[in-house]
């Protein structure tokens, strides 16, 4: 019965802790039945007869003499009746009062951190701040949470308030009155003496007070709610500037430490270099403010031309690499085929060419110098190559080549190179079958000078034309330069450029963004100069990043406060 | 009367009031054995009786008017009279007059005025058909209402004591008849309704009454008996709220004031007198004696204000177009006021009781309600 009238009380939305007590007074009671403190006046109970019975007395003496306890007395039910109805006119009022102050508290809070955030701008105010916090030995964002302690004011005033608005005993006896049918005895009880009517007063009962504390503690927990959102909302969020800027910040900020992370991985930048990029772009990230996101961005705009920079020479020196190593590589290739129609001495010369340019290539590869290391090294230094040491060399140096263009390509794709460069890059390494030839055109020098010359020849400068190929390459000779002292040129008049056609133009208003282009509209002319692109003149636009737009709309903003303030 | 009891005093004893409660219980069987299927009004009327109060009964002809009034009379053992109100009945008619009479045998030309007593000089008046008389007529019995006392060429005369006015008067047939004025049904202390007796009734009547005839009552209440219930009457306890509650439900059939519900707004123009408020005082007072508790309560005041409302709201037209009577305006004044003023928030409330619900029935002395006390068992 217990479980059953407590669940009824959670479903109600009653107080179940009401009930709390029942199953206790329920023990306490049962424990007095059997160590007889209820006797029964007939005596000892018959085997088999009811374990209890009621019995019905007229009066107190009547129940003393017959061993009851005594009935409780009305003023004690007006008692618990008022203490009940003050405890929930005092928890009523509490809400009441606590969610009216949550309301103002938490719009307090955000007020005053918006203000503070502005206020901080400003060295004195800090300052101020930092001696006020010292002063009070917290910081100053502690104050924010003295409005918690009016919280016991209000609760001391509810118990007031709930005080001077409790039922008198006189309206509470009137109450019980009516609710147990009394016929006014229970009301004559407080004015007159009730004499041998004081028996009926047994009859009286406790009614429970309802309170509908659904509403009232919601409107709590929504203000509560509202006060530590207040409190818990992060600082960024009370800049509309600073949330967008550092949604920007963090996409660029990854995309850079990514770039340096690639940079370190192809060793392009030694580790100690990209750990003080990291380093920096760490502070710069940190140091990101609200109020002036140009400076962030321009910090981040250097940091990534540095990067972009040092990706572009290395790119470049992967490519130079990858040429000499490619040139060595079929140098090698093309000697080891043609070392058996050579003169010694020519061979020699060739050697000697191909240990050059393998020690100028492995100078600037640290790489290849470190697979050739060894007897293939020595080899190379003495310039006396066998032909399994060609075979190899020629294998080594098309690996490190292959490496420069994987670097390159690795650089392409974090978007530091473009992808034309890479796709002339790789053009170039695989273009033709260059060891062939060469070794052609080694086998065809008689004489150990001519060697050079073949070597040159192949290496993609002008002059290899012709039909089948055609012979060595011919340098271009530079010799027999013509006078051009006293000549006169032929003075031809210039078609006049659309800027002169400006001079007569007018100017109806400067338009804020890009000039909308009509399908019916002309052909290409010039445009003047913001957009000169077909014509005669520059193009003085610049393109404008996203990025930029935030610095942008700052620097018309403040003009437009400079001409406010102006007019 | 003493009324010490009012005044932080002790309630009357038990035993004291045995006595005068076995009296009235004793009227009321009476009447209910000799007018069948009436006990709410049979209560009603000795609640007015007792009160020293008059009652005006509205019914429809044949409906045993008459015949409660008569029987009445004669289970109290009171002297009854009773006037049949006409449009050419007069006061003196009622009244009594002064007539020229001689002093007697053997005296020359001796003759003097002599008081001739009308029929209102007795202790229940039966005024059938009051609103048949002319208003003069009517206007007749106002002193003899209130003061219980006759003026008649300067000299006042007492009338007997007790003294009540039942009138009767039938809700149809309104043409030649005159609506009682309000000074003289605010006069009246109760206004009962006589219904229509219902189909078992009229066969219990038919069955045991040969030609309708009323039986004579077994018992009879003497004066001293009545005397005592009376000075009872006086001792009965009413506790400060119930006045109050009295109070403010005389105040709330005003409209425009702070209780007065919808109805009393928007029909009533105006409300009771300071007289209602008393006389529910004092109807509450013979319902508790009745009831045989030494105190009033709320339940007796519900009990009786109907009776003492309906007859002193006067309504306006649109009450009139409306259908709408002033017993169904006192039921909802009824039901809508909070009897103890407890004025708790509108999101709170009083619930059942927590422990062992008490019975419905007020305490009784007659009774002897016992105090229960449950030895365990499975209650």
């Amino acid at each position: 019965l217990w479980l059953k009238k407590t669940a009824r009380h959670i479903v109600r939305g009653e107080n179940p802790w009401s009930n709390a007590l029942t199953p206790v007074a329920a023990a306490v009671t049962l424990l007095c039945m059997e160590s007889g403190a209820f006797r029964e006046r007939s005596g000892s109970r018959r085997r088999g007869a009811p374990k209890f019975s009621a019995v019905f007395v007229k009066d107190d003496k009547e129940a003393a003499q017959a061993g009851l306890p005594r009935a409780i007395a009305p003023s004690e039910h007006i008692r618990v009746f008022r203490g009940r109805v003050m405890a929930r006119l005092c928890a009523r009022r509490f809400c009441a009062l606590a969610a009216l102050m949550c309301v103002p508290w938490g719009v307090a809070v955000l007020v005053i951190r918006q203000l503070l955030l502005f206020a901080w701008r400003w060295d004195a105010a800090r300052a101020a701040g930092d001696v006020w916090a010292a002063a009070a030995g917290a910081p100053y964002e502690k104050f924010l949470l003295w409005p918690a302690l009016l919280l016991p004011a209000i609760v001391v005033f509810s118990w007031m308030w709930a005080k001077r608005h409790l039922p008198t005993e006189a309206v509470v006896r009137a109450l019980l009155d009516a609710r147990c049918s009394m016929g006014g005895l229970l009301m004559a009880d407080g004015e007159a003496d009730l004499g041998d009517w004081r028996g009926h007063l047994a009859r009286v009962s406790l009614p429970d007070v309802r309170w509908r504390w659904h509403r009232g503690l919601v409107i709590l927990l929504a203000a509560g709610a509202f006060v530590a959102a207040a409190f818990l909302m992060p600082q960024r969020y009370f800049n509309g500037l600073a949330r967008a800027g550092n949604r920007s910040i963090d996409r660029q900020v990854a995309q850079l430490a990514g770039q340096i992370e690639l940079l370190k991985d192809e060793k392009i930048i030694p580790p100690e270099k990209a750990q003080a990029m990291d380093k920096s772009l760490e502070q710069t990230k940190a140091q990101a403010t609200s109020d002036d996101p140009a400076k962030t961005l321009e910090a981040l705009d250097h940091l990534g031309q540095n990067i972009a920079q040092r990706a572009q020479d290395a790119a470049q020196d992967a490519q130079q690499d990858a040429l000499k190593e490619d040139k060595a590589s079929d140098l090698a290739e093309a000697i080891e085929k043609a070392s058996q129609s050579m003169s010694s001495d020519a061979l020699g010369e060739a050697m000697k060419e191909l240990s050059k340019m393998t020690q100028e290539a492995a100078a600037q590869d640290a790489a290849l110098a470190q697979a050739i290391k060894g007897e293939l090294g020595d080899a190379i230094d003495q310039a006396k190559l066998t032909p399994q040491q060609l075979g190899d060399l020629a294998k080594v140096l098309k690996d490190a080549g292959a490496a420069n263009l994987d670097e390159l390509q690795h650089l392409a794709q974090a978007g530091l190179v473009s992808e034309e460069s890479l796709q002339a890059c790789q053009a170039a390494a695989g273009e033709g079958d260059g060891a062939d030839a060469l070794a052609q055109a080694l086998a065809a020098c008689e004489n150990a000078g001519d060697i050079a010359a073949a070597i040159d020849s192949d290496s993609g400068l002008p002059g290899r034309g012709g039909p089948g190929g055609g012979g060595p390459a011919a340098a271009l000779t530079w010799k027999d330069a013509s006078n051009a002292d006293n000549v006169t040129f032929k003075e031809t008049p210039l078609s006049p450029s659309a800027i002169a056609s400006m001079k007569d133009s007018m100017r109806l208003g400067t338009s804020a963004g890009d000039p909308t282009k009509k399908d019916n509209a002309g052909g290409a002319s010039a445009g003047g100069a913001l957009n000169a692109a077909g014509g005669a003149g520059a193009a003085y636009k610049q393109a404008l990043l996203p990025r930029h737009r935030q610095a942008v709309e700052q620097y018309f903003s403040r003009e437009k406060k400079t001409e406010s303030k102006q007019e | 009367m003493a009324k010490s009891s009012q005044t932080g005093g002790a309630l009357m004893d038990a035993a004291a009031m045995a006595q005068p409660v076995r009296a009235i219980r004793s009227v009321l069987e009476q009447l209910d054995a000799m007018l069948l299927g009436r006990p709410q009004l049979h209560r009603m009327v000795l609640v007015g009786i007792l009160s020293r109060g008059h009652i005006l009964l509205e019914g429809l002809p044949g409906v045993g008017k008459t015949a409660l009034i008569k029987a009445l009379g004669e289970v109290l053992n009171l002297q009854f009279k009773r006037v049949q109100f006409t449009p050419d009945l007069m006061p003196s008619d009622i009244l009594g007059a002064h007539i020229l009479e001689s002093r007697g045998v053997g005296t020359d030309g001796a003759r003097q005025m002599t008081f001739q007593p009308g029929p209102v000089f007795t202790n229940i008046l039966l005024a059938d058909e009051i609103n048949r008389a002319s208003p003069k007529t009517q206007s007749a019995l106002l002193e003899a209402m209130q003061e219980q006392s006759v003026t008649l060429l300067g000299q006042t005369r007492e009338l007997p004591s007790p003294f009540f006015v039942l009138a009767s008067q039938n809700p149809i047939e309104l043409e030649g008849t005159y609506p009682l004025p309000e000074a003289q049904l605010d006069r009246f202390m109760l206004k009962l309704q006589v219904d229509a007796a219902s189909t078992d009734v009229l066969e219990r009547i038919i069955s045991t009454r040969r030609r309708g005839q009323t039986p004579s009552p077994s018992q009879t209440v003497s004066s001293e008996q009545l005397d005592g219930c009376f000075s009872v009457m006086d001792r009965i306890f009413l506790p400060a709220a119930v006045a109050k509650y009295i109070s403010r439900l005389v105040a709330a059939t005003h409209p425009a004031t702070p209780e007065a519900t919808d109805k009393i707004n928007t029909y009533v123009t105006y409300g009771a007198s300071p007289r209602a408020a008393i006389a529910m005082a004092e109807a509450s007072r013979a319902h508790a004696l009745i009831a045989g508790r030494p105190s009033v309560g709320f339940e007796d005041v519900k009990a009786v204000a109907p009776a003492v409302l309906n007859h002193r709201l006067i309504l306006n037209y649109k009450a009139r177009v409306d259908q709408v009577g002033s017993l169904a305006i006192v039921a909802e004044l009824l039901a809508g006021m909070d009897e103890a003023g407890l004025d708790l928030p509108s999101d709170m409330s009083v619930l059942a009781f927590t422990s062992g619900a008490p019975s419905a029935d007020p305490p009784s002395s007659a009774g002897g309600a016992a105090r229960g006390y449950e030895k365990g068992g499975n209650a």
